[in-house]
């Protein structure tokens, strides 16, 4: 079955909510024992790699510039992550990942490249973290961005993919996506302290106006699901799939739905284009 | 589940558009009842199939109401949506859709898929037919039984095959109704779907209506609508285009999760049907009765009978049972679908307090 927009905006919106889904096999079981959410990972390019690699070392105030050189012998790197995962009714639970990473063997690669990295990203990388659509807010709109981008791997650019590891383990996958759920709900303040402030300092106009437009919830991350909610443009689906379609839609809603509506139509823009590629 | 605070806001916004609604209702869906035969039997069918005779309007017939209807009421925004009966079992068939086609309508249809080669495929293309439903009802030997038509799945799915080769359509989805025996056939045809290129299935449960009645041993059980409801949420939490369907107030717990929308029976608001022999009502679930129909296409203009009639339709049925009357959830689902009323007895056929809620 396709994934679309919408797909991906219900499951943000359930991710949201810390609700995960029973993978088939665990239903078939009867489902009485909760899983995660399988794991989709997007394994980061040597650059990229290397780009991780140099942030774990960075020199304060000096220039950022080195000289990389592309791997000849095969490395396995293993590291233990624990992740809380929420299950689907009941408390959290711990969950200890074992990631094993095997750096490529390019016996014939390219010549040793010198890399001089974007200063301003590397300055405010942690500042930046979880901008994932580039709109210099951390909202909602970016669990959206970052759910899409793990299911299709796709990116705005480099630099929303390197903003997109909210974890920096070095990999993007769902508990990126959780770990940015749990800061727009208002559970953890930092992606790396939870004792700090510095990223809801981050929540800036666009943000704080939605959260005073809500009239139903004090959550933030809700904002785009209750500020945004107008009947008139429930989409009542009989037999018919999507239809009557957008267009009917953007003639009833204000510019609270305006976002949304870009999105949606963007993405069927995009699938439009792919099926008459084909 | 998603937050309770939330969804009572929005069903409470809800309930004040529907009112509006009321007064001003707004066509989005016109159902085309193009015929009543059909090539399968299915016990549940709620057109009664194969037993009734099948009184047909022609294509001119057709051709003069959708011109009307266009400049009345316009074209845009509206979704002609095709049923039967089998639509395609009438040999004029593209020559009533291309008519819509020409005048600008967009339009999808319901369709058992067994009439689906290449050759049609291509011609519903060619009609400008936007999307599609195909009914598969469970895994292979329950289909054909549930059907009875022998050969029915097979046929169903080269049907589904041949419309994703031929392409270019905006949604092809499967619609699966559940029945008691089929229930547990959920993760298995799920698996099945998942592994082809259709945009969505939808999941309904056997409605008591119409063949159904006479065949209660199908209808779920209330741990059998708790498991369904599981099912499709747990499928959506995962981003799967899975989904139910657009009957039943489903209470807090499930209410948005289920569907992408919360509950509204759109009947004579949003839909409004025309039946085989044309007369105009609301949604062609409901129940055949004398009061129900409020016009015939032949003979009445259908922009004034949905501007004048349909009063009917447009009050909560909710206030003509004690029960409904005083309980607590009858602002949100005001006596529910209206196809699942019993208007004999004044009360829901189906309500899903104390099951779901």
């Amino acid at each position: 079955m396709k994934k679309s927009i919408f797909t991906v905006m219900t499951a943000a919106m359930f991710a949201a909510a810390n609700l995960s889904a029973i993978p088939s096999d665990a239903a078939d079981n009867g489902g009485s024992r909760m899983n995660v959410d399988p794991v989709e990972t997007v394994t980061l390019s040597d650059r990229d790699w290397n780009r991780e690699q140099l942030k774990e070392g960075e020199n304060d105030g000096q220039e950022v510039s080195t000289t990389t050189t592309s791997p000849v012998t095969t490395t396995e790197m293993t590291t233990l992550t624990n992740t809380t995962t929420q299950t689907l009714y009941g408390p959290p639970w711990m969950l200890r990942t074992t990631t094993t990473t095997t750096m490529p063997v390019l016996l014939y690669g390219p010549p040793p490249t010198t890399t001089t990295l974007d200063r301003d990203l590397e300055e405010n990388l942690e500042k930046m973290r979880g901008d994932v659509n580039g709109d210099e807010v951390i909202d909602t709109f970016d669990a959206i961005a970052l759910r899409r981008a793990i299911l299709f791997d796709e990116y705005k650019d480099q630099r929303a993919k390197l903003l997109s590891d909210i974890n920096s383990d070095g990999k993007i996958d769902v508990t990126d996506l959780v770990l940015l759920q749990r800061f727009l709900l208002g559970a953890i303040k930092d992606f790396r302290d939870n004792n700090s402030t510095s990223m809801s300092d981050k929540t800036t106009t666009k943000e704080k106006l939605r959260t005073t437009t809500t009239t139903t919830t004090t959550k933030t991350s809700d904002a785009i699901f209750t500020t945004s909610y107008d009947p008139r443009g429930d989409i009542v689906v009989t037999l018919y799939g999507i239809k009557p379609s957008i267009d009917r839609i953007r003639d009833f809603t204000d510019n609270s739905f305006k976002d949304i509506l870009d999105i949606v139509e963007a993405a069927e823009t995009e699938e439009t284009e792919q099926q008459e590629d084909k | 589940m998603l937050d309770v605070n939330m969804k009572r806001a929005h069903l409470e916004q809800m309930r004040d558009y529907r009112q509006t609604l009321m007064k001003k209702p707004e066509l989005r869906n016109l159902f085309l009842e193009l015929t009543l035969r059909c090539n399968e039997r299915c016990l549940h069918c709620g057109s009664q199939c194969g037993d009734v005779t099948s009184e047909e309007i022609s294509v001119e017939q057709y051709r003069q109401f959708l011109k009307q209807l266009k400049e009345d009421m316009s074209e845009k925004g509206k979704m002609l949506d095709i049923t039967g009966g089998e639509p395609l079992l009438r040999k004029d068939f593209f020559d009533i859709l291309g008519a819509a086609h020409e005048l600008g309508f967009e339009w999808g249809m319901t369709s058992n898929g067994t009439l689906i080669d290449d050759h049609v495929a291509r011609e519903l293309k060619r009609t400008g037919m936007k999307t599609i439903s195909v009914s598969i009802d469970g895994l292979e030997n329950t289909h054909d039984e549930f059907r009875r038509t022998p050969g029915g799945y097979k046929k169903a799915m080269e049907g589904i095959e041949n419309l994703l080769r031929v392409g270019g359509f905006e949604h092809i989805q499967v619609t699966t109704v559940v029945t008691h025996k089929s229930i547990t056939e959920l993760d298995e045809l799920y698996r099945i779907f998942n592994d082809i290129d259709i945009d969505s299935w939808r999941v309904v449960n056997m409605e008591p209506m119409g063949r159904a009645k006479t065949h209660p041993e199908l209808l779920l059980t209330d741990d059998d609508y708790r498991t369904l409801m599981e099912f499709i949420r747990n499928k959506r939490i995962a981003g799967e285009p899975v989904s139910y369907g657009c009957s039943h107030y489903l209470g807090m717990e499930y209410e948005r999760e289920v569907r992408d929308w919360y509950f509204l029976c759109t009947a004579g608001i949003y839909t409004a049907s025309i039946s085989a022999n044309g007369d105009i009502a609301a949604c062609l679930d409901i129940e055949r009765r004398p009061e129900f129909v409020q016009g015939n296409i032949l003979r009445d203009r259908f922009s004034e009978v949905w501007e004048n009639k349909f009063e009917v339709f447009r009050r909560d049925l909710a206030d003509d049972n004690p029960t409904c009357a005083k309980c607590d959830q009858k602002e949100f689902c005001h006596g529910d679908s209206y196809h699942s009323w019993d208007f004999d007895n004044n009360k829901p056929q189906l309500c899903f307090k104390d099951i779901l809620f």
